[in-house]
């Protein structure tokens, strides 16, 4: 190499080069199967919202590519790559390198996408704006992921904090009165960009002083933190078995981070809808609608972590001290499925105290009310608040599901075989949404054509899982992995959660019978049976790499 | 362990593949409609028939209560257009008039037929009754679309009413223009007895509660401009008056066809038919559940609430 400059690039490419090319790929291929689309559909406005999808996606893969930092096994951390200090270049090549591709590459990202997909399909974005809201995000971080590396929690609290402040500055151009909306941009984009310029000098500081030994120079912070922690009460008194000693583990580890997301976002949300938005009667309903799909959302995100041996690393392999304790496989199995459950149960519990009397009681909802007055005009007294709590224990069980959906491939251990199962489930998912968004906008035809389809297809897929459940649970139980009162119990609850949710399917369609059935097929699917056991069987492998 | 790996394996499917079959078995069937195809409900046997109609974009499976309740003393048919390739981009009100006729004449359902239709059904029905006067042997509109109010929106509310419906990829409601069009061209209804509901029950919204006097005068004024015109108030119903008070719906289709039925018997004896009470109102005060209170009804309402408490 014939620069540092040079070199530090190399190593950002380098490090990176399979996470880059998944990125180009996968942009490419939605770009173009976004314009065949388009020719299909010309004047479909669902597309066109659809065509957004894979640039938020995008977004926090090139957060994850340009991360730039490396584990440090004795701190614990993962912070500025130490390794680095040592080479014979400035302190600012060093944060200027990756903070300047990263910059580079989101703008790059951003406009080719705009210019080449978006506006192809007749979507108007502007482009200085976002570029420079993307562009200072970028900057702001690397900053925190640099400054902050010592506080995993802070960091984190942080980093969302910011950005979802920045989401909410992006859209303060939309909703000011035209004539003003240019000179608003342009104030605000200066204010980022002084911002960032900002951001950038705190990373310079921090690095430097890491560079010098003074480490985070967090150390003060960190032993006030220390003490605190310390005259919390914590535990003394002995475990009575290692089922709650695993349990007790995991929940330390991962157990409130769904809970506390929740809790967070929603304080974000009421904040932004307290400031920004309003409270009137539709920005009440589409606030409801949104605060009920947050656990499902964030457990989708929370559930790929917690799939993982452990939470915070971003290694698949069970640690020795874990893989050789002499307990079943199944009794970490049921730490996490147990952790997974009193998460769900937390969270739900924490959303219906904090949003429902913020929602009732200072908010317009009289679209809710019309809402629930079309439900009790349709059920009876006895079955509403049977569907309400059926309702409510459903949503936790698909929560529940979700957070522990991909066990099954994060106890493997393989990371590549982590990421294929992720990937292809999360292309499964954009590809169900958008098919599911074209088959409405076609006028519900496609939709209807499909209705005497839909039974065989779910039929088909409980076929699956049965015979998938029924084999990787006899291997799990053949090999010893599981024992049959584990199976007995699980096997249980499994029918006590399915017997719950087919009682949902009755209540909510006493009298179209093709409904009920569907909905008995789709309950039939909602709790997870066969990748529970291939976990087993999956995490055995792990223990024995 | 094997055994019971075996009995599952083999039962599990069985199970799914039932329901599968139960759920297809059960799907509306789909007719051949002039040109498109619609889905149709058949339920009951008996004459006349009634052809339940929903509003704009609404699923037949709205009716499921009222159908029901109505299938006990004579044969119902709920349709919608959900599913249908058209191939247009705009159906107007004979269009869907002259599907539904063909659709009826393809699932062999004979007149005579008793038109029940709700919100911008209440158009659709209308017209159809022009088009086909001697197969409409009555007419129960359930909070319908009424040409009066919709100009008067016109004039005081620009921004709402019918013109808030996106035209683009759904045929019915770019062809709501000429549907209205036709509607003012068609000729009067067949001499047969004629039901407004009017949902006067108030908070559904700060729009609907203002102009409620105007809408519920507007099918008033039009109620009387028909021979055997009754207006109802259903104060427990919103605008889904199917959905809030399916009993009230079910009473007063069973009165229409009663009357249909006197009717017909008359003319098969050369009686003239005997003339239901002209422009009655009927209050309703009833909670949505509750059993409505219900006044000039004709005879027979009792057993039709023992018949009802059976449904």
């Amino acid at each position: 190499m014939h620069s540092p400059a040079l070199a530090l690039t190399w190593e950002i490419w380098g490090a990176n080069r399979r996470g880059f090319l998944v990125l180009v790929g996968g942009l490419a291929a939605a770009g173009v199967a976004l314009h065949v689309l388009a020719r299909m559909f010309p004047a479909s406005e669902g597309l066109k919202d659809l065509g957004f999808l894979p640039l938020v996606l995008s977004m926090p893969l090139l957060m994850a590519l340009f991360n730039f930092t490396e584990r440090r096994r004795r701190q614990g951390f993962a912070g500025f790559p130490a390794r680095l200090f040592a080479l014979p270049a400035r302190t600012r090549l060093l944060v200027t390198c990756p903070m300047a591709w990263g910059v580079v590459c989101i703008v790059a990202v951003y406009l080719a996408w705009a210019l080449l997909v978006l506006r192809p399909l007749g979507v108007e974005v502007l482009l200085l704006w976002p570029a420079t809201l993307l562009a200072a995000g970028m900057v702001f971080y690397q900053t925190i992921v640099w400054c902050l590396s010592g506080f995993r929690l802070s960091r984190l609290i942080v980093l969302a904090l910011v950005l979802c402040s920045l989401v909410a500055v992006g859209c303060v151009p939309s909703v000011v009165e035209t004539e003003y909306r240019r000179a608003v941009e342009w104030y605000l984009t200066t204010a980022v960009v002084l911002l960032a310029l900002v951001a950038y000098g705190a990373a310079l500081i921090a690095v430097q002083l890491q560079r010098r030994g003074g480490g985070r120079g967090w150390q003060g912070a960190g032993e006030v933190i220390e003490h605190v922690m310390d005259l919390l009460p914590r535990r003394r008194r002995p475990f009575t078995s290692p089922d709650q000693a695993l349990f007790w583990a995991e929940w330390r580890r991962s157990g409130w981070v769904l809970p506390g997301g929740v809790l967070l976002t929603v304080f974000l949300i009421m904040a932004a809808v307290t400031g920004f938005a309003g409270r009137d009667p539709e920005t009440t309903a589409r606030t409801a609608a949104w605060l009920v799909l947050l656990p499902f959302v964030l457990a989708a995100v929370v559930g790929k972590g917690f799939a993982k041996p452990d939470f915070w690393s971003l290694e698949l392999a069970l640690p020795p001290f874990w893989a050789t304790l002499p307990i079943r496989s199944a009794a970490f199995l049921a730490a996490k499925l147990k952790t997974a459950a009193l998460s769900t149960a937390i969270a739900w519990a924490l959303l219906l105290v904090v949003a429902l009397p913020w929602l009732l009681l200072a908010c317009d909802t009289r679209d809710l009310r019309g809402l629930w007055h079309t439900f009790t005009a349709i059920y009876a007294p006895v079955a509403q608040w049977t569907i309400l709590s059926l309702l409510l224990l459903a949503a936790m069980l698909l929560t529940w599901h979700l957070m522990i959906v991909s066990l099954w491939s994060g106890l493997y251990g393989r990371t590549w075989f982590f990421v294929c199962t992720a990937g292809v489930g999360s292309v499964g998912v954009i590809v169900l949404l958008g098919w599911c968004v074209l088959m409405v906008e076609d006028g519900t035809a496609s939709l209807v054509d499909w209705l005497p389809w839909a039974p065989w297809l779910l039929a088909g897929a409980f076929v699956l899982k049965s015979w998938g459940a029924l084999w990787a649970w006899r291997q799990a139980y053949g090999r010893g992995l599981v024992s049959g009162a584990f199976v007995g119990v699980y096997l249980s609850a499994w029918l006590g959660a399915t017997g719950c949710l087919l009682a949902l399917a009755f209540c909510l369609s006493p009298r179209i019978d093709w409904l009920r059935q569907t909905l008995i097929l789709v309950a039939l699917l909602l709790c997870p049976l066969a990748r529970l056991g291939l976990a087993a069987v999956n995490l055995r492998q792990n223990r024995h790499r | 362990m094997g055994k019971l790996c075996l009995v599952g394996a083999i039962f599990l499917p069985g199970l799914a593949f039932v329901l599968a079959w139960h759920a297809t078995a059960d799907l509306p069937q789909r007719v051949s409609a002039d040109g498109y195809s619609v889905r149709l409900r058949v339920e009951g046997q008996g004459s006349p028939t009634v052809v339940l109609e929903i509003g704009l974009g609404g699923p037949l499976e709205e009716w499921a209560v009222v159908q029901r309740g109505i299938a006990g003393f004579t044969r119902v048919v709920a349709y919608d257009r959900l599913g249908s390739k058209h191939g247009k981009p705009k159906l107007t009100g004979s269009e869907v008039a002259r599907g539904l006729h063909a659709a009826l004449a393809n699932a062999g359902l004979e007149p005579p037929y008793i038109l029940v239709g709700q919100s911008f059904a209440g158009v659709y029905n209308r017209i159809f009754a022009s088009l086909y006067p001697t197969e409409v042997a009555g007419l129960v509109l359930l909070d319908p679309a009424q040409e009066e109010f919709i100009d008067w929106m016109a004039v005081h509310h620009p921004e709402e009413g019918l013109s808030r419906f996106p035209r683009d990829r759904w045929p019915e409601a770019a062809g709501i223009e000429a549907t209205l069009d036709e509607l003012k061209a068609a000729g009067p209804l067949p001499n047969v007895p004629v039901l407004v509901v009017t949902g006067t029950r108030v908070g559904q919204g700060s729009l609907r509660d203002e102009v409620l006097p105007t809408w519920s005068a507007c099918h008033a004024n039009w109620v009387q401009k028909q021979p055997q015109g009754r207006h109802v108030r259903a104060e427990a119903s919103g605008h889904a008056v199917h959905i809030d008070q399916p009993e009230l719906v079910i009473e007063l289709v069973h009165e229409v066809a009663t009357s249909a039925a006197r009717k017909s018997k008359s003319t098969a004896r050369g009686v003239r038919p005997a003339r239901v009470p002209d422009q009655g109102f009927i209050h309703t005060d009833a909670s949505p559940r509750g059993a409505p209170r219900l006044q000039f009804l004709p005879a027979g309402v009792e057993t039709l609430h023992l018949r009802l408490r059976q449904v």
